[in-house]
């Protein structure tokens, strides 16, 4: 416990201004000098630390810096902890990660920190700081006179890495084929590559690039949804507003999108970030409401030609057997889920559209890419056995 | 304390006072729905949001704490659109079957629709496809209309401390339950009902809901089944703080015979008892004997109300509970009050009718002497034949006479020697006079007093006592407890029977009886008898016992018009009880027909009520005896709560009781009583809970 002592020796005061001296930039939400909210904090008569994941975090990406060095959030937790003049320590580890907290376990009753397996209740921590695990991590590294400032990226799923401010985003990931990228909470064109890490709002960690095989509404519907599972759904507008936007983009996937969503979602989505307590309900509609402003075009042929460009919404793609390319070997009707392609070896497979799924596993498995998915339309394919090669229009 | 600015109007209010809270009580509504007064608040359904000069946006009123120079307006265009779209959104899991919602017109929710305005119905609606839980005794959960408020999650949990009702999420959707979606009772819930008071809407309901008049009387029905109203919770609450004296004082605020009531009273509240929804009622007679018996009159022996002498005369004929009642009460508004009894002591049927081993005598004897200790003068042995007469000498007369004689039926043998009547025979036992029985006993009749008979013939030696009576076990009018001890105590029940006739020559030597197939009530309630064919059998005995009911004793040439029955006919049963000579009154049995001790003390009250008005008083005679109590609303949670069982009283076995009149029901142990006072459900606390403020109540008050 050498950490402890030295923090006892270190002293609240002298911890503040070493904190302020080296300016320690707060992951996630709402950001910002970690030494100005500790000064805020002290001022409010706060009577506690919790640390957290952001609410809205629903990658938990970060979630990694908790698992790889639980001593150091451990460390910062107490170091917060006496910056305030408290003995309230708690460490809030996202529900469903039962495992992981009981890991814990031990570690935190060495450093008196509660651990809690569940959402942040924000109200029942009025009287808390709450500061990001990153954050109590980073402190924990600064005491040390080993803090390297930086912002936590995980670049395409990969691995999570602290990345020195300055490097564009461009500097972590491929951009071949991209048309657009999902920064933290948000979606971003693609020229936004160029901004360095620390302005890019990477709050969550995240960064991905969008392909043309991505579709941006689908994607969107995706991450409104896993905000949907996430949310604890006590408020109206993060619970009801969630599940409006989710529903809208998921209609427009399967296109019954209706022109007014659009609407709806920035009527909805704005009233949220200020209608809701928790970074959850503030920022979950921001996925929706960049995505309709950077990627306009891509809503307008969801709802208006119910066209998926990315050809990735499978209800609106067409999948057929290019007659002239086929072989006859069979390979896509074994995969085919639904049994609904038909032929026989040495024969042109054909597809019968009204039990298919468009779930693209023949298409895998072609090894000529006879099957072809489409967002147009299909031609002609034959209405009766036809060997292969004898195919004609 | 605060100046602040609500929508151009100034208040002076509590420095960090909920601002939400300021306004409803200053008359200003502003509409809320997640808020509840006597919740902390929550700031989740945006209903009461408002702006603030200075700021941007807008903020919910709940949360916001009133600062010295804080002004906000309520209504703009903006909070308008902001709170659409909150209830828009509210609404899109909420059914829209108002009508047929068991809490139409009393539902928070439907009203805030009418204050903000209909919905556009542009956004997806939705069911949320729960099944309502019915299963739960008392309330119902119906998950499908809540719109989480979590008012019912605070009360739980903030207010009652019993941590039962928790947010669940299944499949995507948030909704209240317990743990593992338990049931109540396996969640130890306590079923204080303060989930089902601040719900908004009909989500968590009663399953009788509580409205209008009735209100309170659903929420507390013990207290309303007591024909005096006794503040059953109250005098409970007491015993379980172990306060005994206190209990006991609660009870004599509404009636003068405690002790007696703790060891016979037909406890209707216990009937009533919302605990035996759960699983067994509150063992109230039981809480009350206890209290009783502890009590040592510090509360109110000496106090009370005493008003000065008005020189008033009363004269109150017959000294059972009905005329003890009326003339205690009549005393202490300050007239001077004489009973005659035409019996050696007062007590009426408490003295000459239930037996002792029931109710033993210096009970009866202790309580009578407060009301004589409180200056009413009893004259014994002294019957009155002409009531009217009494007007000379008294200012006001009442007639408390009870029903006094037996009802022979009409059925041959009924004459013969050897046939008794019930009070005849229950007085002579009582009086330790010859009684008139042989060895071998049939009682007819299935109430109460039909077993006092049985269980006293035994007591007297009787060797074989059989107890016939027309009505089908189940629905006999006896307390179970007494045929159960009657059969115990090896008398033989004989249910569901017709009495044919009583045979025997110039003596009794038994009854003829059929059975019983069916036997039901047409709709001018006249009995319609279906016998067995070929069911005729007779029993042997050479005493028979008619307990099939009392009459007044009373002739034509009394001097007062009569009723049915023989009774005393009166203005109005409850509210007027003059007779048809002024300045003469009736009260109990002889009103309205043999009953019970409690419904003859409320009845005594009352009369004395009207009487006092009668003589110029003010008709008050409510006292307030016992010290405040403390009440705590946080009742906090307890383990195995709904499975406690009902306090058993210790009772001597049948060997040991049957040969003998001493009283063999000893009721709880002390432990026994608190332990089974900590079942009581507390329904009471709930009336404390703050009454919603809706829309309507401000309509027309405000601009």
């Amino acid at each position: 416990m050498k950490f402890l002592e030295k923090l006892r020796d270190l002293g609240a005061k002298a911890l503040i201004s070493k904190t302020q001296a080296i300016h320690i930039r707060e992951t996630g939400l709402p950001g910002g000098n970690l030494a100005e909210r500790l000064c805020e904090a002290i001022e409010a008569g706060k009577t506690g630390v919790a640390a957290a994941l952001n609410n809205a975090d629903t990658d938990m990406v970060l979630l990694s810096v908790l698992e790889t060095e639980p001593e150091n959030v451990m460390k910062g937790i107490c170091a917060v902890a006496m910056a305030l003049g408290t003995e309230e320590k708690v460490l809030y580890v996202p529900e469903n990660h039962t495992e992981l907290a009981e890991g814990l376990a031990s570690l935190a009753e060495e450093y008196g920190v509660t651990v809690k397996c569940e959402f942040v209740n924000v109200r029942e921590n009025e009287n808390n700081l709450l500061i990001h695990i990153a954050t109590a991590a980073d402190l924990a590294q600064a005491i040390e006179g080993a803090y390297t400032p930086g912002v936590w990226v995980s670049a395409d799923g990969g691995q999570l890495q602290k990345v020195a401010d300055g490097t564009p985003v461009s500097a972590l990931c491929d951009l071949t084929d991209a048309k657009g990228l999902i920064l933290g909470y948000a979606m971003h064109p693609v020229k936004d590559a160029s901004l360095p890490v620390e302005e890019a709002g990477i709050e969550n960690g995240v960064v991905r690039v969008l392909r043309s095989t991505d579709c941006v509404v689908a994607e969107t519907q995706k991450r409104l949804l896993a905000s949907r599972a996430r949310s604890c759904g006590k408020c109206v507008f993060c619970r009801e507003g969630l599940l409006q936007l989710e529903y809208e983009h998921r209609e427009m996937t399967q296109g019954r999108g209706k022109q007014e969503y659009l609407d709806y979602t920035h009527e909805i989505g704005e009233a949220m970030a200020f209608s809701t307590p928790c970074t959850m309900g503030q920022n979950s509609a921001r996925i929706a409401l960049s995505a309709q402003d950077n990627f306009a075009g891509e809503f307008e042929a969801h709802i208006k030609k119910k066209r998926c460009p990315s050809a990735a919404c499978t209800k609106l793609v067409n999948i057929y057997i290019d007659p002239r390319r086929c072989v006859g070997c069979g390979n896509c009707m074994d995969v085919c889920p639904n049994g609904c392609i038909e032929g026989r070896p040495g024969y042109i497979y054909t597809v019968d559209d009204y039990d298919c799924t468009k779930c693209g596993e023949c298409a895998k498995v072609c090894d000529v890419g006879a099957v072809i998915i489409t967002t147009g339309r299909v031609p002609h394919t034959p209405q009766r056995p036809t060997k292969v090669g004898r195919f004609r229009d | 304390m605060a100046q602040i600015t609500i929508d151009g109007r100034k208040l002076t209010v509590p420095d960090g006072a909920n601002v939400l809270d300021c306004a409803l009580e200053n008359g200003i509504y502003i509409p809320h729905l997640c808020h509840h007064k006597d919740l902390n608040p929550l700031g989740s359904c945006r209903m009461c949001i408002v702006e603030v000069e200075g700021q941007p946006g807008v903020v919910p009123s709940c949360t916001l704490k009133a600062t010295d120079g804080l002004v906000i307006k309520t209504k703009s265009p903006e909070i308008e659109r902001l709170r659409m779209l909150a209830l828009e959104l509210l609404l899109t899991g909420h059914p829209e079957d108002c009508s047929t919602c068991p809490k139409y017109g009393n539902c928070e929710l439907q009203m805030l629709i009418q204050y903000i305005g209909p919905k556009t119905g542009r956004l997806k609606m939705r069911s949320k496809g729960f099944n309502a839980e019915e299963r739960n005794p008392l309330i119902i959960h119906d998950m499908n209309r809540c719109v989480l408020c979590g008012r019912c999650v605070r009360a739980c949990n903030e207010l009652r401390g019993v941590k039962v009702l928790r947010y669940n999420k299944r499949d995507l959707e948030t909704y209240v339950g317990t743990l593992h979606d338990k049931l109540l009772i396996d969640a130890d819930c306590r079923f204080c009902g303060a989930c089902a008071e601040v719900c908004p809407t009909g989500t968590i309901r009663d399953k009788l809901i509580p409205t209008g008049a009735q209100r309170e009387d659903t929420i507390v029905p013990c207290r309303a089944a007591c024909p005096a109203h006794t503040d059953v919770p109250r005098y409970i609450r007491f015993v379980k703080q172990g306060n005994f004296e206190a209990a006991a004082a609660v009870i004599r605020e509404k009636a003068p015979f405690p002790h007696v009531l703790g060891l016979i009273c037909n406890h209707v509240c216990e009937l009533q008892c919302k605990r035996g929804e759960v699983n067994e009622a509150m063992s109230i007679r039981g809480i009350k004997r206890a209290a009783a018996e502890q009590d040592t009159g510090k509360y109110w022996k000496g106090m009370g109300k005493q008003l000065p002498d008005t020189g008033k005369k009363v004269c109150v004929v017959g000294g059972g509970p009905a005329g003890l009642t009326a003339a205690y009460y009549l005393r202490k508004q300050g007239h001077a009050v004489t009973v005659k009894e035409a019996l050696p002591t007062v007590g009426g049927m408490m003295s000459y009718g239930i037996p002792s081993y029931r109710l033993p005598r210096d009970v009866v004897a202790a309580e009578a002497q407060v009301i004589a200790d409180q200056g009413v003068t009893f004259e014994t042995n002294c019957k009155v034949v002409n009531p009217t007469e009494l007007l000379q000498a008294y200012d006001a007369v009442l007639m408390a006479i009870g029903t006094t004689k037996g009802v022979r039926l009409p059925m041959g043998g009924n004459d013969l020697p050897g046939v008794l009547l019930n009070i005849d025979f229950l007085r002579n036992a009582a009086m330790g006079k010859e009684t008139g029985m042989g060895k071998r006993v049939i009682v007819l009749g299935g109430g109460n007093v039909a077993f006092d008979c049985a269980r006293t013939a035994k007591r007297l030696g009787a060797e074989e006592i059989h107890l016939a009576c027309l009505e089908a076990r189940a629905v006999m009018t006896a307390d179970d407890e007494e045929i159960e001890q009657a059969q115990e105590e090896g008398i033989h029940v004989h249910p569901a029977q017709t009495f044919e006739r009583i045979t025997g020559e110039d003596r009794v030597t038994g009854v003829d009886f059929m059975n019983v197939e069916s036997f039901t009530f047409d709709e001018n309630r006249r009995a319609i008898i279906q016998k067995e064919a070929g069911s005729e059998h007779h029993i042997d005995g050479d005493t028979v016992i008619f307990a099939t009911g009392q009459r007044p004793d009373l002739t034509p040439d009394c001097g007062l018009t009569l009723g049915r029955a023989n009774s005393i006919a009166v203005t109005n049963l409850e509210t007027d009880k003059s007779t048809s000579v002024p300045g003469i009154f009736a009260a109990g049995d002889v009103i309205y027909g043999t009953k019970s001790v409690i419904q003859a003390i409320a009845s005594g009250r009352e009369a004395a009520s009207q009487i006092d008005k009668y003589l110029g008083g003010d008709g008050d005679i409510t006292e307030v005896l016992a010290p405040e109590q403390d009440a705590p609303m946080y009742i906090g949670h307890v383990d195995g709560f709904g499975k406690l069982e009902r306090g058993k009283p210790e009772v001597d076995p049948a060997e040991a009781r049957q040969d003998n009149f001493h009283q063999f029901d000893h009721g709880m142990t002390c432990d026994g009583v608190c332990g089974e006072a900590a079942r009581c459900l507390q329904c009471d606390l709930r009336l404390r809970i703050s009454r919603p403020k809706v829309w309507g109540d401000y309509a027309g008050k405000e601009g």
